[in-house]
């Protein structure tokens, strides 16, 4: 039996890693380049992710190998799809136990390799952290700065009054 | 603090992600506080589905009530910014409008249920008739005439879904000239239309039927059959998928003739709701006590099946072979209801053996059966299983009735076939489009048989669940 065909793929700090191709076409980005520009011995640059993030998205996506690639025309604003979005498998969770800002390098290594799965992992965290907190809890956790003035806030919090208890 | 976001949390595609992950609209209504950064797209998920149109009349201020000329129009909104109102009406992309509503945001207090409409048509009027220039999905239900027409300035090019519900209270005057508007201002790409008049009329059969043949791409269409004429179902067919109908049947063969012309003009059909009557007042007297699903034969050629749900007055009987035909024709059959609206004697209806025949012939992706079984002779439950125990989220037993001293056997004979979360029996008789056997209107009294029954199998379900750690 012949080997499974593998390629390279080479982080924006030069590291270089070998993986079986079907883990890395878990990546679309990853599998129109090949298919653009046909298989070789070059290593495939990734310029926006670095090793230790590269490493950490090559172990979800080993992990999944074998999972049917989401339907590109699947629509997120359905329920059902919304739903089956917002849980998240044991293994998931435990992969995605990082800290803030590996989080976040994940998050836009998986936008920028277009790995839907990965993205909705990264992003149902994020929405986990958010849910239920106040504006100001959510400026906490995540150190952004309030740059409202205190009329503009005023407004849109009494123009959006009425979702508060929905 | 840092004065910099995360990158991540920048970028509009993946907040857009995050937001509609949020389980609550309140979630997205704090977030749309935390910066400039997420305002927007937070706000876009806020008001993407309108719940009623109260929240709209919330950013106008209040508004004068004139004891001798009623709302004051004129100068009743005297804070009103059209241009906030402009940049939250270009975010909804569904809305529900009910003129009964009561709405208990701030304009409860000074403001009636019916006049929301009315006022957003005034605005409208003034600030351009598109009130909601993007909006796809529309639900309007109302039950005063003078608020049917005030649909219109909610009408735009990009709707795609029409939900029209008229209370019984609304004449045939304007349920005609609301057709007659919509044919004029819907577009052609509509692809779902939902409106069941709330009277048989001739005109508003025309009428509709001359609004339907507007559409080029309706893929689902629930209509009073009176106002399918076979040249429009011939015309919509090829791209209806989904097709609910109240159909009024003079003899059973018609029934027939029904499937048979549903199957030449829809190809490629995945569901068929029919709501049966007869057309005649009086049925009593002529009416086959059960009517065979030999009728609905033809419908086994419509092999893309999902959803078949009829909704008789009698029950419709049901053999072996009919199951063994069902499992060959529809292997994507999710949702199967065969029952009667009425409440028959306990010996009508399908024999209950009928579900083993299931059990064996099992339609894979069934998960919800409602069948109108005679329940006054329970089987045995099968002491050797040829196949394994069948899962199913809903068993209906429509209106069928249930004696006391069947409750124990019933309980065995379906747990020995079936693990189901959730059983349901109809308190009351059914009729219309607004209720369905999976999920009647009332509840089952508590002393009731059916309550023991369905107790005693969810219960096992559950335990199995957790034994599963599903």
């Amino acid at each position: 039996m012949s080997a499974a065909p593998q390629v390279t793929l080479e982080s924006s700090d030069g590291e270089k890693f070998k993986v079986d191709k079907e883990v890395a076409e878990r990546s679309v980005l990853i599998k129109n380049m090949i298919e653009d520009v046909g298989e070789s011995d070059n290593p495939i640059p990734l310029p926006n992710v670095n090793a230790s993030v590269l490493k950490k998205v090559l172990e979800y996506c080993e992990h999944h190998r074998g999972d049917p690639l989401p339907a590109a025309d699947a629509d997120p604003s359905n329920d059902d799809n919304r739903k089956r979005a917002t849980e998240i498998s044991d293994w998931d969770q435990k992969f995605i136990q990082v800290d803030q800002e590996m989080l976040f390098e994940i998050i836009l290594a998986a936008n920028y390799m277009d790995i839907k799965p990965l993205l909705d992992v990264g992003c149902k965290t994020v929405a986990n952290m958010i849910k239920g907190k106040t504006p100001e809890e959510i400026r906490k956790l995540f150190n952004i700065v309030n740059d409202f003035t205190p009329e503009e806030e005023a407004q849109i919090k009494k123009e959006n009054e009425w979702a508060e208890d929905r | 603090m840092t004065d910099v976001i995360p990158p991540a949390l920048c970028i509009s595609e993946i907040l857009s992600e995050v937001f509609d992950l949020l389980p609550k609209r309140a979630d997205a209504a704090a977030a749309a506080t935390v910066c400039r950064t997420w305002t927007s797209v937070a706000l876009n998920r806020v008001w993407q589905d309108l719940p009623s149109v109260f929240p709209l009349l919330e950013l106008l201020g209040p508004l004068t009530y004139v004891d001798t000329r009623g709302w004051d129009f004129e100068h009743g909104i005297p804070d009103a910014n059209f241009g906030r109102l402009a940049a939250y009406t270009s975010r909804v992309r569904s809305v529900r409008y009910n003129d009964q509503e009561r709405w208990t945001g701030g304009f409860r207090q000074r403001i009636s249920t019916d006049v929301s409409a009315k006022i957003l048509y005034y605005i409208a009027s003034q600030h351009g008739l598109c009130l909601l220039p993007s909006v796809k999905n529309i639900e309007w239900a109302v039950a005063k005439d003078e608020a049917v027409l005030q649909i219109l300035p909610f009408l735009c090019p990009t709707l795609v879904s029409l939900d029209l519900k008229l209370g019984c209270e609304v004449s045939g005057r304007a349920t005609l000239a609301m057709l007659r508007t919509l044919s004029s201002v819907l577009p052609k790409e509509l692809e779902h239309l939902r409106f069941f008049p709330s009277m048989e009329n001739e005109a508003i059969d025309m009428e509709l039927t001359s609004t339907l043949n507007q559409f080029d791409s309706l893929s689902i269409l629930q209509a009073p059959y009176s106002a399918l004429a076979a040249d429009t179902l011939v015309r919509l067919g090829p791209n209806l998928r989904s097709l609910e109908v109240q159909y009024l049947l003079e003899v059973t063969e018609e029934l027939e003739d029904l499937s048979v012309l549903l199957t030449e003009t829809c190809p490629v059909i995945e569901s068929i709701v029919l709501y049966v009557a007869w057309a005649s007042q009086d049925w009593d007297d002529r009416a086959p006590e059960q009517v065979p699903f030999r009728l609905l034969h033809p419908l086994l050629q419509c092999s893309n099946l999902v959803e078949l749900q009829v909704d008789f007055v009698v029950p419709i009987s049901l053999e072996d072979s009919d199951v063994r035909a069902i499992h060959q024709a529809w292997p994507e059959l999710q949702v199967l209801h065969l029952s009667a609206k009425s409440f028959a004697s306990e010996s009508l209806g399908m024999p209950l053996s009928i579900l083993s025949v299931f059990a064996t012939y099992w339609p894979p992706a069934l998960r919800r059966l409602a069948l109108f079984c005679a329940c006054d002779d329970v089987p045995l439950a099968p002491t050797e299983r040829k196949h394994p125990i069948r899962a199913l989220e809903t068993l209906g037993f429509g209106c069928a009735l249930l004696d006391r001293r069947n409750v124990g056997p019933i309980i065995t004979y379906l747990q020995a076939l079936f693990r189901i979360r959730k059983i349901v029996a109809n308190p009351l008789p059914w009729w219309g489009c607004e209720s369905s056997p999976f999920e009647p209107f009332g509840e089952i009294p508590m002393d009731d048989p059916w309550r023991e029954v369905m107790d005693a199998v969810e219960e096992v379900t559950r335990a199995d669940r957790k034994i599963g750690g599903h």
